[in-house]
């Protein structure tokens, strides 16, 4: 195997932009033979396969973090801890509550990490059942807790400890690979970290999104964290304590993640930005933007009518992230302008059912039923030469591929201004920009804004033409897939010749 | 009768160290250890009695409590006890309860109440939103944000929905995060009601359930979760709700009325605000809370006479709310400054 792509939360099993892009890249190269390792919660949230296996997949394995385990049938015996190992577990600790930019936080990581395994010092029983374990919580409980109850910390503490095990079980069946690539910091670069760990190979990281910025945004509106301060000791603008060690946790991954990896690759600048601020070494970092085939778009170009379908389209997944209820708001007010304007969101709605369900109720609410249609998912050379606009009203995106596959099917994008979007509609400075903005940015969760965006562009034929031109020239230009190929290719043959 | 009492307590201390001093302690038959427990029992008896009849009235409240008490701790401690208790009787006797001079008070003219001064203060927005500038580093603004959680959600909304243009992602999505969650729970509520709508029900819990309504869509527009075409949509709805209630055969109150004013009034319908309004005051509904609701009408009509007349009235009310600087402004005997007033009169 050439290739071992860690993959959390994406292909095979979830569709989605990444997913998209993994399942691109792996066609993309047909002469390196690719592995995978899929890093999942629990077996009953994912469903079969989404994608049909590339036949250059040559190993496909997955781990459950969070599987819940049999009951035990007798209750477990005392199990003796190595003192020694405990002695670097608490040496551990304290570099990450005091200095994690320590050079020995890395290798400590790692090599406790590798001692995790059911014959070595670190096994799982002595974190459970030893007494040194017991004592060691409740050493850092009086130390480090400002949350009053106990039971949560010693609770809080074993679950963020627990997935530990499981990643170091599937390094230990992991066939060696020559190259590893992890698509995300958090458990999918511990588990690259580890397989470096253990056998030295070139570490190739690809952040889509930022994974320390989406936990930490998930974190601070999570309603499962604790906070058991009373009223007397709570500070509103203080984080609390169970909140914020989940936070450091993630943080923490992310920092050593970087630190192992050996190039660091983002999107766009801004999202580089934000891994040298989490602590990514500058001289690893650069920019490979997603691209797309735009000439399997391009005959979509001629079925188009001449002047724009009042349709605003939403392609994606219909879960929260892509505030669908944004646009269907939006829609409120577009069809109060333009009465025979249509909104269609096409994309799966099994992934979070109740959030389908909320925004069907959202719809029928504001008296729309004859405006928005939902249309599950859709084959977009059917689907682009019918619509006006590509709507992405997503609160958080990296580079989108939808929006390119508009452009290159000629469709202008409507767009909030989030990850690259504003690069992706007004061009980056200099010639970029020059060829004029292929649709049009509006803020996040501002359905007046996005509707007079679509209704300016829909009532105008020659502004919609003017930005469906420039949609077409900037995806030529700078977003074509070979582009993205020809960066990863030198990014493996590097790994690969390094070995050779 | 209190020096017999005295006589009897001490007597019964001295009879308890007598039998301590006797023979009988050293006794080894059983009629003797019996016979020692049973004379110190009846000593602690009479003891107890006897000091319960010199304690103050304001001890007797439970007397076979105290009595108990002071039984067992005499009982259980062998002259100590009783020495203890004579002590305690002692200090109790002479101590008098000390001679209170209360202020004779003063009837003062009460506020009254009007949920509106539950508003928040005006400076604790300023205070927040100065941490909340772009030249604030993202963390302070972050943490600014969370203290929001802690602001009742009309004062907070507004600047979180300001929030939603931040530069930092984390700041934008925990402030659209925020939003989000309170609508989604008033979402909630509405389907909920709605559903319950779709069923066969009484005229009463009918009527009940389209007031609900109203008042769960009114509340979308008060919290400011709503703006612009979806604004007038979510006020159709809410107007079409206490309507549809309204027409119901069902017995209403003032504050269905009162609701139904300020629907009306943020709809642009000022006439008919107007008449809800009136109607909401006849069936009894606080005059604090309506008048400047109609004074603000008669200032849209631009009837200052009117407003005067309304502001004297909710003077004589003491107002305590937060339309009292307004009220001071258009009296003249007004104790406020007349640049707040002023200023408190900016938005109209």
């Amino acid at each position: 195997m050439d290739v071992l792509l860690l993959l959390e939360g994406t292909f095979p099993f979830v569709a989605g932009g990444v997913s998209s892009w993994v399942n691109q890249i792996i066609r993309g190269n047909p002469n390196i033979r690719f592995g995978a390792i899929f890093i999942g919660a629990r077996r009953e949230d994912y469903g079969p396969l989404r994608y049909a296996l590339p036949d250059n997949l040559v190993h496909l394995d997955v781990v459950y973090l969070w599987e819940a385990k049999p009951p035990a049938r007798s209750r477990p015996a005392p199990v003796r801890a190595d003192a020694n190992a405990m002695s670097k577990v608490r040496e551990l600790h304290e570099m990450l509550h005091q200095d994690i930019q320590q050079p020995d936080c890395l290798r400590l990581f790692g090599s406790l990490l590798d001692e995790a395994h059911p014959d070595g010092k670190l096994k799982q029983e002595a974190f459970l059942h030893s007494e040194a374990a017991w004592e060691q919580i409740k050493a850092g409980y009086r130390r480090y807790s400002t949350d009053p109850s106990f039971v949560d910390y010693f609770w809080t503490i074993r679950t963020i400890h627990a997935p530990m095990w499981p990643l170091r079980e599937v390094a230990q069946r992991c066939p060696t690979a020559r190259i590893y690539h992890s698509v995300s910091t958090g458990y999918a670069g511990t588990l690259a970290l580890l397989l470096k760990h253990r056998n030295p190979r070139p570490f190739i990281l690809s952040e889509h999104g930022i994974y320390v910025k989406e936990r930490k945004i998930d974190l601070y509106q999570a309603n499962w964290l604790k906070d058991n301060r009373s009223v007397f000791e709570r500070d509103p603008s203080q984080v609390s304590y169970f909140r914020l060690l989940w936070i450091r946790f993630f943080e923490h991954l992310g920092y050593l993640t970087y630190q192992a990896a050996d190039h660091i690759v983002a999107l766009y600048e801004a999202n580089r930005q934000r891994q040298l601020a989490d602590g990514a070494p500058p001289e690893r970092t650069r920019n490979i933007p997603n691209g797309i085939d735009v000439a399997y778009f391009a005959p979509i170009r001629q079925l188009r009518p001449a002047s724009p379908p009042p349709v605003l389209c939403l392609i994606g997944r219909v879960v929260p992230i892509k505030d669908i209820k944004t646009f269907i708001r939006s829609m409120r007010t577009v069809v109060t302008h333009l009465p025979q304007a249509q909104a269609w969101i096409a994309g799966p709605e099994d992934e979070d059912p109740d959030y389908a369900q909320e925004c069907r109720d959202l719809v029928r609410r504001l008296g729309l039923e004859e405006h928005v249609k939902f249309l599950g998912f859709q084959k977009l050379a059917a689907l682009l030469p019918k619509i006006g606009l590509v709507v992405l009203s997503s609160i958080s995106e990296a580079l989108p591929l939808v929006v390119l596959e508009g452009y290159a099917a000629g469709v202008p994008a409507v767009t909030t201004d989030v990850g690259s979007c504003r690069q992706l509609v007004d061009g980056l400075p200099g010639e970029d920009a020059a060829i004029g903005p292929s649709g049009r940015v509006v803020r996040i969760a501002d359905p007046e804004a996005l509707a007079e965006a679509a209704l300016e562009l829909l009532t105008d034929p020659q502004a919609w033409q003017q930005a469906s031109v420039a949609a077409i020239k900037r995806v030529e230009t700078y977003y074509q897939q070979q582009q993205m190929f020809d960066s990863y290719h030198e990014l493996y043959a590097q790994g690969l010749a390094w070995q050779a | 009768m209190r020096l017999v009492d005295w006589g009897v307590v001490v007597v019964g201390v001295v009879l308890d160290a007598a039998i301590l001093v006797s023979p009988l302690p050293l006794s080894t038959t059983t009629e003797a250890f019996v016979g020692m427990w049973a004379l110190h029992a009846v000593c602690c008896a009479v003891l107890a009695s006897s000091t319960l009849r010199l304690l103050p009235a304001r001890y007797l409240q439970r007397p076979v409590w105290t009595w108990l008490m002071m039984f067992d701790f005499a009982f259980i401690a062998p002259v100590l006890g009783p020495i203890g208790i004579l002590l305690v009787a002692r200090a109790t006797a002479h101590r008098q309860p000390e001679q209170l001079v209360y202020a004779k008070p003063q009837a003062l003219g009460l506020p009254v109440y009007d949920v509106r001064t539950q508003d928040p203060q005006r400076a604790g927005q300023g205070a927040i939103r100065s941490r909340l500038g772009a030249s604030v580093p993202a963390g302070i603004r972050m943490q600014s944000l969370l203290t929001l959680q802690a602001v009742p959600s009309r004062v907070a909304n507004p600047i979180r929905e300001e929030l939603l243009g931040d530069a930092a992602d984390d700041v934008r999505l925990v402030a659209f995060g925020m939003l989000d969650a309170e609508e989604k729970q008033l979402s909630k509520h509405i389907h909920r009601e709605q559903m319950n709508l779709q069923m066969d029900l009484s005229v009463r819990t009918r009527f009940d359930c389209l007031v609900h309504l109203a008042e769960l869509h009114w509340e979308l527009i008060y919290s400011g979760l709503v703006q612009g075409e979806l604004r007038k949509h979510i006020l159709g709805e809410a107007r079409g709700y206490i309507d549809a209630a309204l027409a119901l055969d069902a017995e209403h109150e003032s504050g269905h009325l009162f609701l139904k004013g300020k629907i009306l009034l943020a709809q642009g319908e000022d006439e008919q605000a107007e008449r809800a309004f009136i109607e909401a005051l006849k069936l009894g509904h606080s005059e604090v809370s309506v008048i400047p609701f109609l004074a603000e009408l008669a200032f849209r009509r631009r009837e200052f006479g009117q407003v005067k007349a309304y502001m004297q009235h909710l003077f004589a009310h003491h107002a305590a709310s937060r339309v009292m600087p307004i009220v001071a402004f258009w009296n003249a005997s007004g104790s406020t400054h007349p640049i707040h007033s002023q200023r408190a009169l900016n938005h109209l």
